[in-house]
């Protein structure tokens, strides 16, 4: 992230956890957030396009590096719909495999 | 005279609460059975208030505005968020007053609220030792979240002038201190669903001891490095001790509750004054 996106990584970990505590807090936004494509979600929330993936691909990986606040993944799990725990096995069973398989 | 008549040091989840099936019957029972023998050994000191050190998990409080400690000023307050059933609890107005303006006398700049919310932090242990929901509170919510966090010797110290303040305090109350956090736990974390018990066994031998100086000397690093993000929450426990002072403490319940990701401790502290 420059400051030419408008973001600084402080702000933009800011702006991820504050969007991602307004959905939890909304049932009715947390439903119409889940079925975003990351290239919706960028839009609406106006993000790079690679941190709404991150966010729709559930990469607690890359949202943690990003200053994400791990709390932040349990409120997404109820978001998402995905328990944390499964989440992280899946993310370091894909980097033990190698990054053509994704996470 | 305000008398603090006793005190308790437990574990929360809102888990506990809302998905007590994710622990096997059989534990489960044992840990509502703890805090059914804390709740009759606090009870059988006749308290009727209720000073309770908790946290908050991103709910009433974000990086917005963040106080490093909060106390709670209101008639009534109302539990929310993680999904755990709607409660209230009475407050005592009157005596948060005298505690906020007691403990910024005593250097503690504390934030106010008049409209705070509690989350599972206070509402999961309250609803189980304090089954009708009917005794005054006074809650005060201790960052343990998001760095810079108070030190432990600073959660020592707001314990101990808590424990000052109310102590006095006109009126003849007769205080209940409750803390309410860790132990060990990884939130959010690869780590989630680890329990260092031999991490949680050292601190409730220490803080049954009262042993300020092993209690103090914890950092927030070693914290994080061996009871987790989550183990920050120790601090709750430390001022709780704190503020009850010399009364002799009991541990009444230990076990990694895996199910409810944490290791669940339930400690009494009973006063020698009745």
């Amino acid at each position: 992230m420059t400051a030419a996106d408008g973001h600084d990584g402080q702000t933009l970990a800011f702006e991820l956890m504050s969007a991602i505590r307004r959905w939890s807090h909304d049932p009715g936004l947390a439903t119409r957030t889940a079925k975003l494509s990351a290239e919706e979600l960028a839009q609406r929330e106006g993000w790079p396009r690679e941190v709404a993936a991150a966010v729709v691909d559930r990469r607690l990986d890359e949202l943690l590096a990003r200053g994400v606040h791990p709390l932040m993944f349990v409120y997404l799990g109820r978001i998402y719909g995905f328990a944390v725990a499964d989440r992280w096995r899946e993310i370091e069973r894909a980097r033990e495999t190698g990054p053509q398989h994704g996470a | 005279m305000v008398n603090v008549v006793a005190g308790l040091a437990v574990s929360h989840s809102s888990m506990m609460i809302t998905n007590p099936d994710l622990v096997d019957d059989d534990q489960r029972t044992r840990v509502y059975d703890a805090y059914e023998r804390a709740a009759e050994l606090v009870t059988s000191r006749g308290f009727d208030r209720v000073v309770m050190f908790g946290t908050d998990h991103f709910n009433s409080f974000f990086l917005d505005h963040l106080p490093q400690i909060c106390v709670g000023i209101a008639a009534q307050f109302d539990g929310w968020a993680d999904n755990v059933p709607p409660m209230s609890a009475p407050g005592d107005a009157a005596l948060g007053r005298h505690l906020a303006e007691s403990l910024v006398e005593r250097d503690f700049d504390v934030a106010l609220s008049h409209s705070l919310r509690l989350d599972h932090s206070f509402f999961a242990p309250l609803s189980l030792l304090v089954p009708g929901l009917d005794v005054p509170i006074v809650p005060i919510v201790v960052n343990t979240l998001v760095e810079p966090m108070i030190s432990m010797r600073r959660a020592y110290e707001l314990g101990r002038a808590v424990g000052a303040s109310l102590r006095g305090a006109p009126g003849d109350e007769r205080i209940l201190i409750v803390g309410s956090g860790g132990l060990s736990h990884w939130i959010g974390l690869k780590e989630q669903g680890t329990v260092n018990a031999q991490f949680d066994r050292s601190f409730i031998d220490h803080l049954c001891a009262l042993d300020v100086e092993w209690l103090t000397s914890l950092t927030s690093e070693r914290i994080e490095a061996e009871a987790g993000n989550g183990g920050q929450e120790i601090r709750t426990l430390v001022a709780a001790r704190a503020a009850v002072g010399e009364a002799s403490a009991t541990s009444v319940f230990y076990e990694p509750v895996h199910g409810w990701l944490a290791g669940y401790s339930v400690i009494a502290m009973l006063s020698d004054s009745q």
